[in-house]
């Protein structure tokens, strides 16, 4: 059993269905929660803290039913909001210390630990400032700071790097990959396919409201690994012959390019040994690389039935 | 190079029952407002017609036995609960307390609707009633100032002087008819300020609604009753209720403009209208719908 598991979880606002039976486990370490704008994935984190309520399903914690768990479910979880989330005429320190109270932390507890944490994320310089006169790369840091203070299991992290600049955005991957080395479990919701790949070892894949594919990250680069793209220069036929006797699959090949995918239990080398006994010669091999992009557009492409609202 | 300068350290430290979790709140709620020297001078402001009611205290107290202030003595209020009714009930300790409510009410949820700081506190291990009972209890406590405190000084301020406990057995109704006053009018007002701020992300829209409510209100219900000429006019007035409850509660020797079944319909809707539009706006359709 992982760190957290979804079962079959239903939200619906009114008539329209957010999520529509969202199934996943994640085991540790970062996962990412992907999808286009309104598939779900903010709902999806407001259900997991109780923000919104769930209209069937349920998820476990460390094995444990969110209900038996109740408000105390949040002692374990830290959650780093979307947009805003910082209380303005508040410095960086006593905001994160309140909420470190409201964790439960004792008040002296509570204000030592968020100089701690504010000083890990980088703010340790601005801690006595104002919250409201920090930039958006501070803000998001400070509210990173917020989710830690209480040193949770689970991080919940609704699109971290939004409206940072490309540094700001590396220095909060890069917390957030500390963070999966102290051994914290990291949810991490965004569109940005690129924070998902820099940080996360799984993935999934939401659409309109359902879980559209979803698996661990090396799984999908081990299983594009056996594509690849042959430049042939002699005869085209004869070259694509010989690979489908092989039982082989090839794509169309014009000007001699072809597009050959291979069992998993054959090499590249087997794409020489066919050609050796050809008139003609390999003159490009490359492995082809399918970005988690181009896996993520195919599976938002699919077409996603809409279910009658109830 | 990453940019923290220290590593994360796990916290291994003792952590609090879930049951006070809301003292925080209610502390960062109150405390900045009694940072504001504006909002101090209201609260001193407020507190201004009790100093007569210690005068009037320290005269009967002191001169009452002297033959030769009886006629003046005479002439002046007594100290019992006519006099609590009309000091809590007053023009301008109401109008004060309605500036309160709009400074202090209208942001006690539409800030955290605004900032979005309402899903952060609602995500920590505080429930819907644990933080709705940390705002109404910061607004509460100003409430407070304007009714239970004063009082009590007052009777303190009588006890001692007179110097025995006689003012508290013949005139009790002081005491228990103001806590009464607090637990209803108050405390019902409180869920209704709380209720209206719920609706709205802006602060200023919810100031607005406040100040229509209140004074509005008031007005409304004035010219209502100055063309009908019937009492029933002054059932929308959130105002006079509150005035005819402090009479009722005190059970004050002034006219009432509103009867006690009225005033009793009044604060039951105003309570259970809140407690209903708070429990959809947190409870059935999740806290940020």
């Amino acid at each position: 059993m992982g760190v957290l598991a979804v079962h079959g979880v239903h939200v619906s606002y009114g008539s329209t269905k957010a999520l529509q039976g969202i199934t996943f486990q994640v085991k540790g370490g970062a996962a990412g929660l992907l999808g286009p704008n309104g598939a779900g994935k903010s709902t999806l984190i407001k259900a997991l803290l109780g923000l919104v309520p769930l209209s069937s399903g349920s998820f476990t914690l460390l094995d444990r039913e969110s209900r038996q768990l109740g408000p105390a479910l949040r002692d374990r979880v830290g959650y780093v909001p979307e947009r805003d989330g910082v209380r303005a005429g508040m410095s960086g320190v006593a905001w994160v210390s309140l909420l470190g109270e409201l964790s439960g932390l004792p008040r002296r507890a509570a204000i030592e630990r968020s100089h701690e944490v504010l000083q890990y994320v980088g703010l340790g310089e601005s801690r006595y400032r104002d919250a409201a006169t920090y930039s958006t790369g501070m803000q998001q840091r400070l509210k990173l700071a917020a989710a830690l203070v209480h040193d949770p299991l689970l991080v919940l992290l609704d699109e971290p790097t939004a409206g940072m600049d490309p540094k700001g955005r590396e220095e909060m991957l890069d917390l957030c990959r500390d963070l999966v080395d102290q051994g914290k479990t990291l949810l991490l919701s965004t569109h940005i396919l690129k924070d998902v790949e820099a940080v996360c070892s799984e993935v999934v894949i939401l659409h309109r409201g359902r879980v559209v594919a979803g698996a661990r990250i090396e799984d999908w680069t081990r299983s594009q690994a056996q594509h690849f793209l042959v430049q042939w220069h002699g005869k085209p036929e004869e070259f694509r012959d010989a690979c489908t006797k092989a039982g082989w699959e090839v794509g169309r090949g014009e000007n001699g390019l072809f597009r050959v995918v291979l069992p998993q239990e054959e090499g590249p080398r087997s794409v020489f040994s066919v050609a050796d006994g050809l008139q003609g010669a390999i003159h490009r091999f490359v492995r082809e690389e399918t970005s988690l992009e181009e896996v993520f557009l195919e599976a938002v492409s699919k077409e996603v039935p809409l279910e009658e609202p109830a | 190079m990453p940019v923290y300068d220290q590593g994360y350290r796990p916290y291994g430290g003792e952590r609090k029952g879930l049951r006070r979790r809301w003292i925080p709140l209610f502390r960062e709620e109150a405390l900045p407002y009694l940072r504001k020297k504006r909002f101090l001078l209201l609260l001193i402001l407020a507190v201004v017609p009790w100093f007569y009611g210690i005068a009037l205290t320290y005269l009967h107290t002191q001169l009452g036995d002297a033959e030769w202030a009886k006629d003046f003595l005479g002439q002046l209020p007594k100290v019992d609960e006519t006099l609590v009714a009309r000091l809590l009930t007053n023009g301008w300790s109401i109008f004060l307390m309605m500036i309160v409510s709009i400074w202090v009410g209208s942001g006690l949820v539409a800030r955290d609707r605004k900032q979005r700081t309402l899903e952060v506190f609602l995500g920590r291990a505080l429930g819907p009633v644990q933080y709705l009972w940390a705002k109404g209890a910061a607004l509460g406590l100003f409430f407070l100032i304007f009714s239970m405190i004063p009082v009590t000084v007052l009777v303190i301020f009588h006890v001692g002087l007179s110097g025995d406990l006689a003012f508290l057995w013949t005139h009790g109704r002081v005491l228990w008819g103001t806590l009464l006053f607090s637990a209803v009018g108050l405390g019902s007002l409180t869920l209704f300020l709380l209720c209206i701020s719920s609706l709205s992300k802006s602060p200023r829209v919810v100031g607005i609604l406040l100040v229509g409510v209140a004074f509005f209100g008031w007005a409304a219900s004035g010219i209502l009753f100055a063309i009908t000429r019937s009492e029933a006019a002054w059932f929308f007035g959130l105002i006079p209720q509150i005035e005819a409850l402090g009479i009722l509660c005190l059970g004050a020797d002034v006219k009432s403009l509103i009867s006690p079944l009225q005033s009793g319909l009044f604060f039951s809707l105003l309570t259970l209208g809140s407690l209903g539009v708070l429990w959809i706006r947190f409870g059935r359709k999740g806290v940020l719908r």
